[in-house]
């Protein structure tokens, strides 16, 4: 069996991904396991910290609106925090980490669709890469 | 100065609120979507200034400001004033950006290349009439049938770091000032500087640059690059330890400036070297990062000009204190306004 994607990977597909596609990824586990909420879905700020060349030192951009939801699904509990309001993908990703988490039968299935979804996502990117790589520029200096 | 408040003139104001609607008529066709994705740079410019990443609520506070940026940064502001702030991040580098666009006015050629990407910088600046008879028109990039992995590169600073011109700064892990749990003091820290100068005005900011440009400061630097794009946000996972999970990716613009300064050395008597002014913004805000950046240069610089008075420059730029400071003058003052009128006459 291939390795699963790391917490990281999979929280950094599922927050780019649409809200339709995250509850997708969570319908067969919410349609087999009962999934209790331990923390409804709910607003939030995370403030984003940043460090910056010039002194290498720390500080605050701003915030950022946040939802997060605890739930707990076959006894493991899952959470998730994502930029936005979609209470409905931020239920589904925390579905999603608590099979994660309990290493649950649907998880290489899992896996397998978070990464088809990864590669889907850099399709959609690829053409306005190349769009962007086009504008790639070389100016000569006079008496070049 | 004591002030004294007014009471009565319920219905008027009621009114009043009411003919926003009526004078301002909206014809119910312009949807919070149709702002957020046509009109990218004004939800920035509100997302920056209001100190917050939000671009649908953003959209919507333009929305229901009529337009208004000073109305829409107070919305955001008041609306996140009801939301608790659970998460910190966990520390962003620009330079693990996605790249929209990046440019370097310091070298022509630099690794990595220069990816002018979408600008106005070299756009003749004609109305385009067309616009107004457009419907539905697809963006030009669509029509483009190669595929290219994401753009990701080093700063232009690293080069110079490893020529040994630019001092490679030690890595300054002290927690930041937070400018809206505490009372700003001065001299303010770095932190505070820098996060009050990314949610500053634009228009103020660009205002000191250009005074400290032009004569009135010590520092005209050298745009060593220009970037914007995407950066992953990445917090603490709420239950467990050590390990973190990505919340999403954020807009920003980051400038780096570099000027020459003169200094007095054990070896030499003025030896010059280059220093760095710092600039960085939610959202597409070019000009307003790169006059972030020299503002941080002439902050960094002696005088007596307003762009190397750290409590002028750090004080005076918040679009939310400074409109309301300025607009509150438009409100009932009729009894201090007596007294002075009383002062007049005697």
């Amino acid at each position: 069996m291939e390795q699963l994607l790391s917490r990281r990977q999979y929280t950094k597909i599922l927050a780019a991904a649409t809200g339709s596609e995250v509850g997708q990824l969570s319908r067969p586990l919410q349609e087999k396991y009962q999934v209790s909420i331990v923390r409804p879905a709910q607003k939030t700020l995370t403030m984003l910290q940043f460090r910056e060349p010039v002194k290498a030192s720390l500080f605050y951009l701003g915030e950022a609106l946040c939802s997060e939801c605890i739930v707990e699904v076959a006894g493991f509990k899952g959470a998730a925090v994502m930029m936005g309001d979609d209470f409905v993908k931020v239920t589904a990703a925390a579905v999603i980490d608590a099979a994660y988490n309990g290493m649950l039968p649907e998880c290489e299935a899992l896996d397998k669709a978070i990464r088809q979804l990864e590669k889907e996502q850099l399709a959609a990117r690829g053409k306005l890469n190349a769009a962007l790589r086009r504008s790639k520029v070389d100016f000569n200096t006079m008496g070049e | 100065m004591a002030y004294v408040a007014v009471k009565g003139g319920e219905a008027a104001i009621e009114q009043s609120l009411k003919l926003l609607d009526e004078v301002y008529q909206s014809n119910g066709r312009l949807e919070v979507q149709t702002i957020l994705t046509d009109m990218p740079l004004l939800t920035d410019k509100v997302m920056s200034e209001a100190g917050m990443y939000a671009p649908e609520y953003a959209a919507l506070a333009l929305k229901q400001s009529k337009g208004s940026v000073e109305e829409a940064v107070f919305l955001l502001r008041a609306y996140r004033s009801t939301l608790k702030r659970d998460y910190y991040s966990l520390p962003a580098d620009c330079k693990d950006m996605r790249i929209m666009r990046r440019i370097s006015a310091a070298f022509k050629d630099i690794p990595g290349e220069q990816i002018l990407g979408a600008s106005f910088d070299y756009a003749h600046r004609l109305l385009d009439f067309s616009l107004s008879e457009e419907k539905g028109k697809q963006a030009a990039v669509t029509a483009a049938q190669e595929t290219a992995a994401d753009i990701y590169c080093g700063r232009v600073d690293e080069l110079l770091q490893a020529d040994g011109i630019l001092k490679q700064p030690e890595k300054d892990d002290t927690q930041p000032y937070d400018i809206t749990t505490h009372v700003l003091t001065f001299p303010a820290p770095r932190s505070a500087r820098l996060q009050t100068m990314a949610r500053s005005e634009a228009g103020f900011l660009e205002g000191v640059a250009y005074s400290a440009m032009r004569g009135y400061g010590a520092v005209h630097p050298t745009v060593s690059e220009l970037r914007s794009g995407y950066v992953d946000i990445m917090i603490p996972y709420p239950l467990e330890a050590g390990e973190a999970i990505c919340i999403g990716a954020v807009n920003v613009t980051e400038v780096e400036a570099l000027w020459p300064v003169h200094e007095e050395t054990k070896e030499e008597f003025d030896k010059i070297r280059l220093s760095g002014g710092y600039g960085c913004v939610i959202g597409n805000n070019e000009t307003k990062a790169i006059a972030m950046s020299i503002a941080d240069a002439s902050l960094n610089t002696t005088g007596n000009t307003p762009s190397q008075d750290e409590e002028f420059v750090l004080t005076h730029g918040d679009c939310l204190e400074m409109q309301g400071f300025i607009s509150h003058l438009k409100l009932p003052h009729y009894v201090t306004f007596q007294s002075k009128l009383d002062r007049v006459r005697e």
